[in-house]
């Protein structure tokens, strides 16, 4: 039979029967249903979530630890608990897992003081170290009038840049020796405005003399011992020239932008050991700890098991960001398991519905067999018309389901996005720091090409048993029996 | 001649050969021997046969019995609807007690079957049910000729009419336009004026006799002794065999 006659006869058939194929493509209807708003949710919002904090370097980040006893929150973290490495061991983290695009070292246990200013604000603040116990009110007042003070930790250049590109003016290029790298944040603004710098571009060529001391502690290498107040009266002085420059107060919704510090910087790593060196002469320069690594892994789906393989190797690691997207992983996951359990029940309840359907269809139809078979209708021809009739029925349930799915997600948008977001203003502004304006949950386009296959073969192997049934009758048998 | 030996290796599809007497060359269907038999759990009974006789070309041949004479078995088989347990048919250089698959789709296709019962397709409009034939003998769709058959036959107007409407005498001729959208050769009529009244037995009689006269065979099986009449040559059964040939 030619694909007119059969579409012909398919219709004539359906529509002489749409109340029973509508209801028979029920089960499918309420399965494509399910499945659609299951993997929405589950992989919608958490792919929306997860793109997003791909995107996003800081979400990729995981701090690494170095540590003999657990810990648990590296912000809560006492310098005692710290194994510090030397930076060629750290660069080598990045080979503990395929996952570590690279690992660097952070938080160099030294703290600097800058001057941006040709006045003695060296010797004040030697006065100040040397009188710290003294009179330190009112010493700080005066320095305060001339200097301008900040205090910082190491930070690669790679992290910088990561965190602060889109604010990026100048050369983005790793500082050199005697080179650093300014941030231009809303703290120090007025400070430098004090001397002729009102806007980041005026930073860019010029020079500073940056006055280096140290912590008052720092960790050994290859040891748990903190070294303590053995560096305070030691001071350092070197001139840096501006090469490029961060302006942070246009970074409006980076949540981990460090802009209450005054004065971030950045220095190629042979400035650090030589600051390190000239403050503190008597330990080895090759020693300087640092307190944490940084790596940075190729997606956020493969934090945890990378801060797994790290924990095996006796380093300590944690990224607060992906305990939010497990937090949601485990909602998404217990609603999506009910829907999805309800969606494939569903279905399964489904298959004997349409089997009876198309079998009652044989039934009603033998005479209409007997007839097109006694006019030379094929086996396969007669097939085709049962199993046509399932995919029309698959066809019914993947359209009804699939918009029945898509009207609850659109119900949903407007009730999460009018109704419950608004209450929680900082949940809101979150997503924005990650570049999430709105929640919006509808299927992905793979999603249709998936339900619809579904649907189409749940309603095949329901129709193939009384299509087979049909096409083997015998015309003489049916058409006897009328 | 054509081959209707009964050896295995013969093939299902007859090649014409040269034809030495006009019997043979003029036969459209050939009927040797063939019985039907019918098994009931153990109990097998004989339907129909031996029997044996010809049909030739252009003919409007009758088959007359009373009912359980055997002769809606032998319609059966003659259309192929049916199988037979012995002998052998040659019809439309075909051998039907051989052909399957494709082979039997066109044989089916190549004939007409005009039923007592119409057989129309309730869900279809007249036209469609004129083009069903079209559409499973896998041919393709000819409205015109369909619209030609169909003023031939007086239903025009009914075009897109649901077969639900239509009278006994309008479905018959619905009937008898479907079995003639294919152009067959010959038309089986298995009791087409047993469900009409007298007034429709006569038109539908008078359409087939035209036919017949355009040079399509018909083969009508009856129960009704007034249609003598109209047949070329008629067989009776009784009890499944051939009580006359005339």
């Amino acid at each position: 039979m030619n694909i007119k006659g059969q579409t012909k006869l398919l219709t004539s058939n359906l529509s002489t029967k749409w109340l029973r194929t509508l209801i028979a493509s029920g089960g499918i209807i309420i399965g494509i249903m399910c499945i659609t708003i299951t993997t929405t949710l589950s992989f919608g919002i958490l792919d929306t979530i997860t793109k997003a904090l791909n995107s996003q370097f800081e979400a990729k980040k995981i701090n690494i630890l170095f540590s003999k006893k657990p810990i648990n929150n590296i912000f809560e973290l006492n310098p005692e608990d710290i194994t510090a490495k030397s930076y060629e061991d750290i660069l080598k983290i990045k080979d503990l897992d395929s996952n570590l695009e690279s690992a660097y070292p952070s938080r160099l246990n030294l703290q600097y003081t800058t001057e941006l200013s040709t006045d003695n604000c060296k010797e004040k603040f030697e006065k100040l170290a040397l009188s710290a116990k003294e009179n330190i009110e009112k010493d700080k007042k005066e320095y305060d009038k001339t200097c301008i003070e900040s205090s910082t930790t190491y930070l690669p250049f790679e992290v910088y840049l990561q965190e602060n590109s889109k604010y990026w003016i100048g050369s983005k290029n790793k500082p050199n020796e005697n080179e650093t790298i300014l941030k231009y944040t809303s703290s120090n603004k007025e400070k430098l405005s004090q001397i002729g710098i009102n806007k980041p571009e005026d930073l860019i060529n010029k020079e500073f003399s940056l006055n280096f001391r140290g912590l008052d502690g720092y960790s050994e290498i290859g040891t748990n011992k903190y070294l303590q107040s053995s560096i305070e009266n030691k001071t350092y002085s070197k001139k840096f020239k501006v090469v490029s420059v961060v302006d942070e107060t246009k970074n409006e919704n980076n949540i981990f932008a460090s802009g209450d510090n005054g004065f971030d910087f950045m220095l190629s790593y042979n400035d650090y050991i030589n600051v390190f060196k000239e403050s503190k002469a008597d330990i080895k320069a090759e020693q300087i700890g640092f307190s944490s690594v940084t790596g940075v892994v190729k997606s956020v789906e493969v934090v945890e098991p990378t801060i797994n393989k790290i924990k095996s190797n006796q380093l300590i690691a944690t990224s607060p960001l992906l305990k939010v997207l497990k937090i949601a992983n485990i909602v998404f996951m217990v609603i999506s398991g009910f829907l999805s359990a309800f969606g494939v029940i569903a279905l399964i309840v489904s298959i004997f519905g349409i089997i009876n359907v198309i079998a009652m269809s044989v039934l009603e139809k033998q005479k209409e067999i007997g007839i097109l078979k006694s006019l030379g209708s094929s086996n396969m021809d007669i097939f085709g018309l049962f199993i046509g009739e399932g995919f029309v029925i698959g066809l019914i349930g993947w359209l009804f389901g699939t918009g029945l799915a898509v009207g609850v997600l659109t119900a949903a948008n407007t009730i999460l996005n009018i109704f419950i977001l608004p209450n929680y203003p900082d949940f809101t502004k979150g997503l924005r720091s990650i570049g999430i304006e709105q929640i919006l949950l509808l299927p992905q386009p793979w999603l249709y090409a998936v339900t619809f296959f579904i649907a189409i073969f749940f309603t095949m192997i329901s129709s193939f048993l009384p299509s087979i049934g049909a096409a083997r009758k015998r015309p003489v048998e049916v058409l006897r029996n009328e | 001649m054509l081959i209707t030996t009964s050896n295995a290796n013969k093939p299902s599809v007859i090649t014409p050969i040269e034809s030495t007497t006009q019997v043979n060359r003029d036969a459209i269907i050939t009927v040797k021997n063939i019985v039907k038999r019918y098994k009931n759990g153990r109990t097998i009974t004989t339907a129909l046969g031996p029997i044996s006789f010809s049909v030739y070309k252009g003919e409007f041949f009758g088959i007359y019995g009373r009912s359980g004479s055997g002769k809606s078995s032998l319609m059966n088989i003659l259309t192929s609807l049916d199988s037979l347990s012995e002998g052998e048919i040659v019809a439309n250089q075909m051998l039907l007690n051989k052909i399957k698959g494709k082979e039997l789709r066109n044989y089916r296709g190549s004939i007409g079957i005009i039923f007592q019962s119409y057989n129309l397709l309730p869900n279809l409009n007249v036209l469609d049910n004129i083009l069903v034939a079209s559409w499973s003998a896998n041919r393709i769709e000819n409205k015109v000729y369909a619209r030609e058959l169909m003023e031939k036959l007086g239903i025009t107007k009914l075009a897109n009419m649901n077969i639900k409407t239509l009278s006994g005498g309008e479905k018959q001729r619905v009937a008898i336009a479907r079995s003639l959208i294919n152009k067959p050769s010959v038309i089986f009529c298995d009791e087409p004026t047993g469900a009409l009244d007298y007034t429709n037995e006569k038109q539908v009689i008078e359409i087939l006799k035209d036919l017949n006269k355009d040079g399509i065979t018909i083969v009508m099986i009856t129960h009704n002794p007034d249609l003598e009449g109209y047949f070329d040559r008629f067989i009776t059964l009784n009890d499944g065999q051939i009580l006359t040939n005339i």
